[in-house]
């Protein structure tokens, strides 16, 4: 079947429900016709933002990029991790929350000049008025540096995020009567700025059906000041600042309690979670879990003697690595066991992108049709040829966003590859191998010792690193 | 491809070159092979610490003349070792050539009789080196000092080849024991000095007193062996956060650790610098000198700069019109002095790019292909990214008062270069305070004295053992067995 500009569109605009209407078979083109869609969705992303986002205007404007005619062309385009925390961080400090939202506006095709943030006195209130008087549903990110990342993602955006879900973890999506109505178990707060919490009012739309059946483990929001804060005290700790380092006293007033909230989350998420396994036990669920709490309960109910949680066609989604513990080879046999379920979904992705890259049973995550993977050599930067395998810095344009500019290049260090089918049966690109930091990469090649007496960004990090290591002990 | 060097080590005199393998020194392109560390490691520490006394027959005269003698052979355009140091060291420095061999050719003027009596002076003081300093005192006893040299090992930095140097010199004149562990940054200055050392004196006290070898930072099996009191009294480790921290799991009483932490620096300017164009030119070219120096991989290279031009419209347009003298002079600067660096940082380049996009709150001058670049922040604060802030990119932040400028230190802060001086006795009794430890004339921060104090530490007198003898005559001194009172004066009793 031929698609036209128009198809294109609508395809992009709506993955899931252009897919109940014409089959999944778009999911799996051959590189070559897949390679053309995607450029014909490139150009009009392209032709869409260039007028309409500053940021990208002034990027196209100094690189001298005019159209799009090759899918190499985005590549000077691409947004680093910089560029979505471009802001000077003395705007949150000071709450101009004002100049912040003029510093957002340059990045979104939403005009947010009418909206009045002059009420905003913190993060928070900031995150949720863009929220309340826009299309936009703003994240965060973690903000290890000191600095979050403000990423404005529409509502819409964050629908096609959970339709990926619906169209591959719930059986064929042509058959499927939406919402759901399946219970989300979520053992954290229901509300917050991470990209985590972002999903969660589309997953009541199109999965729980309704807030009753949507189990978070807090009602309320994780306060992104209060995160903020608590990054922030660590970094001036680390550089001896602590005492010129000044907490707003709203924020202070409620610094030990959130401290003491963080402590205990992990434990009250566990205890959560192992509630719901009786009360829902023998339904069909859908959860967002880490690895490592997953395998915890997993074990322990093994031990209890508990099998077969839930119901088959229930859908684990995990992720996030097994901070703080080993997990065994067999982690992922002793889970299915445990919950009954027949897979563990995990997928690759980032707080800037919507695309999910799924994981497959033979361990490869694959490009869905709507994202244009790259990847480049970590020293030069420059595009790796896109056939054989390659291994380099991961980079990629995500056609699902349609409201501001989807070209990223990311921290991340992939093996590609191009050309080999899997075995699971998808065609096109995947990632083979783990996915690493490159940094964790380049510092590896770089040969360890090497000693400076200047305060290097790395030695800064592991002064940092250190520091959190201890607080986790003493804590 | 991957350029293969050979390096020995140099134990006590003795040049080892056999067996030679590859010990984890790798970098991109250059991989350098030496004898295996863990069969040497054995013969590096002294076999017993009466084994320094060969030093004590020399007078600090001859060890004067030594010094002179091997500065004279440290003549870069002679000396074949350094020539080859210094090919090999291009490939695994930060440094461009131009810039590496400026450094080597200033080792030499170090050693200059001179210049070594007044590091002597200013740090110690001849007669704690060459005797007893006695003094009478107030209980009338006689105290005596004297500074005895230790058994050390020296974990150097290799941003600059000049640590070297001063090592064998701080290990000459405290009469010392020097084992130099070589950073895998600049494995080769160390192991030239040495060997030229030996061609020229093998059997003297002080070549005898120097050993150099590399392994692998974090070799448990060569570490074990060394890093214990048996072995050494001190470690004298220049920056590395990895390195220091190594150190410290084999710390114990006798094993002392003189640690220079990494550290970055600073600039603060202030209003004088905008009075009048020709001021204003002269700060241009004293901070793009401390930008620029050594490619601003030194610690105390200038990186963030407090200016008090004023936060207004004025007082930013007062900024860029300095930001833009100060890269024009940054780019000019001669090539023995700074270059555009060798290898750009490739966040840092990112972080360059996003800032070029956020122009409400930035302006960035130059940075158009990694050849350096001063932004100036448009809000009294720094970039987020100061502490990458390298490769000869500076940023510029106005500020309206001088309470606003103690921002700029903290812990980790080693140099401040200020404009004007005046400036400089303003603020040296407040600023130490938060952590600053050197003030210097702005344009003076890569060219500092290697006489004084560093790191608000004072390494010479650390690297000693400062020994003490009390003569006491009970006629003079009250004795406890006697009055059983501790502290009473002479004439009290």
């Amino acid at each position: 079947m031929d698609m036209g500009e128009a198809e294109v569109a609508d395809f992009l605009d709506g993955p899931l429900h252009f897919c109940r209407k014409n089959g999944l078979d778009w999911l799996t083109l051959g590189r070559a016709d897949l390679e053309r869609l995607q450029l014909i969705g490139l150009r009009q992303r392209f032709e869409q933002c260039r007028e309409s986002v500053p940021v990208l205007k002034r990027l196209a404007d100094n690189q001298g990029i005019r159209e799009i005619s090759r899918l190499e062309d985005a590549l000077p385009l691409l947004y680093t991790s910089q560029t979505y925390k471009s802001y000077p961080s003395a705007l949150v400090d000071q709450h101009r929350f004002d100049q912040l939202t003029k510093w957002l506006d340059k990045l979104t095709m939403h005009d947010l000049s009418k909206v009045d943030v002059s009420g905003c006195q913190s993060i928070d209130s900031w995150m949720t008025t863009i929220k309340r008087e826009t299309p936009l549903l703003m994240i965060h990110t973690s903000g290890t540096s000191g600095t979050m990342s403000f990423v404005p993602s529409t509502k819409r955006e964050w629908e096609k995020f959970v339709e990926q879900f619906v169209l591959w973890l719930f059986g064929d999506p042509a058959e499927l009567t939406l919402p759901l109505d399946v219970d989300c178990i979520y053992p954290y707060y229901r509300d917050g700025g991470w990209s985590h919490a972002a999903a969660n009012d589309c997953l009541v739309k199109l999965v729980a059906g309704n807030e009753e059946r949507f189990h978070a483990a807090y009602p309320g929001r994780l306060s992104s000041d209060l995160l903020l804060m608590g990054i922030r005290h660590q970094i001036a700790t680390a550089k001896g600042e602590v005492s010129t380092f000044r907490l707003s006293p709203e924020v202070a007033a409620r610094r030990e309690e959130f401290e003491a909230q963080q402590r205990a989350m992990p434990d009250n998420a566990r205890a959560f979670f192992e509630t719901l396994c009786d009360e829902l036990s023998g339904r069909r669920v859908f959860t967002q879990v880490t690895t490592s709490m997953l395998f915890k309960i997993a074990q322990e109910g093994l031990k209890g003697g508990k099998q077969g949680i839930f119901s088959p066609d229930s859908v684990i989604v995990s992720g996030g690595g097994a901070k703080g513990i080993a997990l065994p080879p067999d982690w992922e046999e002793t889970v299915k066991t445990f919950f009954g379920v027949r897979e563990i979904a995990m997928f690759f992705g980032m707080s800037e992108m919507i695309a999910l890259y799924r994981r497959c049973e033979h361990g490869h995550y694959h490009a869905p049709a709507w994202s244009i993977p790259y990847v480049l050599d970590i020293e030069s930067g420059k595009p790796l040829p896109r056939e054989g395998r390659q291994s380099g810095r991961f980079a990629c344009y995500d056609l699902l966003i349609d409201s501001r500019w989807g070209g990223f290049i990311s921290g991340d260090y992939v093996t590609m590859d191009w050309e080999t089918s899997c075995a699971c049966g998808r065609t096109g690109p995947h990632i083979v191998d783990g996915i690493r930091r490159v940094a964790d990469v380049q510092k590896e090649g770089a040969g360890e010792d090497k000693i400076s007496c200047a305060l290097t960004p790395d030695a800064y990090e592991d002064a940092l690193d250190f520091l959190n290591a201890a607080e986790t002990l003493g804590g | 491809m991957t350029k293969v060097y050979n390096a020995g080590v140099a134990i006590r005199g003795r040049w080892i070159d056999d067996n030679l393998g590859s010990f984890g020194g790798r970098s991109a392109g250059v991989e350098f092979r030496s004898p295996d560390p863990r069969v040497i490691v054995g013969q590096l520490p002294l076999s017993t610490p009466d084994a320094l006394s060969d030093l004590y027959r020399l007078s600090m005269d001859e060890i004067l003349d030594y010094l002179e003698r091997l500065g004279e052979r440290l003549d870069l355009r002679r000396n074949a070792y350094l020539q080859e140091a210094l090919e090999a060291s291009c490939l695994t420095s930060p440094l461009t050539e131009t810039v590496q061999a400026a450094a080597y050719e200033s080792l030499a003027p170090i050693f200059n009789r001179e210049i070594v009596s007044e590091m002597i002076d200013t740090s110690i003081g001849l007669g704690y080196l060459e005797g007893w300093v006695d003094r009478k005192m107030f209980d009338g006893r006689t105290l005596s000092v004297r500074a005895f040299g230790s058994r050390a090992l020296h974990i150097i930095a290799g941003n600059g080849a000049l640590i070297a140097a001063l090592t064998v010199i701080r290990n000459a004149i405290t009469r010392s024991d020097a084992i130099i562990k070589s950073p895998s940054n600049d494995p080769f200055t160390a192991l030239a000095i040495a060997r030229t050392m030996i061609e020229m004196a093998p059997d003297h006290p002080i070549t005898r007193h120097i050993s150099v070898a590399y392994w692998k930072g974090g070799d448990q099996a060569v570490e074990e062996q060394l890093y214990n009191p048996r072995s050494l009294e001190k470690i004298v480790a220049w920056g590395g956060f990895a390195s220091i921290k190594h150190v410290t799991r084999y710390l114990q009483p006798g094993l002392q650790l003189i640690s220079m932490d990494p550290k970055r620096s600073v600039s603060i300017i202030g209003p004088e610098a905008f009075a009048s164009e020709a001021a204003l030119r002269d700060v241009a070219i004293r901070l793009a000198t401390d930008v620029g120096a050594a490619n601003q991989e030194a610690c105390a290279s200038a990186r963030v700069v407090y200016a008090l031009s004023g936060t207004d419209d004025a007082g930013l347009a007062k900024l860029q019109h300095l930001a833009r003298e100060t890269y024009r002079e940054l780019v000019a600067l001669p090539d023995d002095v700074s270059t555009p660096c060798r290898e750009m940082d490739s966040e840092l380049r990112d972080c360059l790019e996003a800032t070029k996009l956020s122009d409400d709150w930035y302006t960035v001058v130059g940075g158009e292909k990694d050849e350096g670049a001063v932004i100036v922040s448009h809000l009294p604060s720094p970039v987020d990214f100061a502490p990458r802030l390298g490769k000869r990119i500076a940023n510029l932040v106005p500020v309206d008062s001088m309470d606003e400028v103690i921002a700029a230190v903290d812990s980790y802060t080693q140099t401040v270069g200020i404009y004007p001086d005046s400036l400089m006795y303003e603020l040296r009794d407040r600023l130490p305070l938060f952590g600053a430890q050197r003030f210097t004339s702005l344009g003076y921060a890569c060219n500092p004295s290697f006489s004084g104090p560093w790191d608000a530490l004072e390494p010479l007198r650390e690297m000693c053992r400062w020994v003490i003898l009390e003569d006491c005559d009970p006629a003079k001194t009250p004795p406890m067995w006697e009055a059983g009172v501790m502290f009473r004066t002479t004439e009290a009793a």
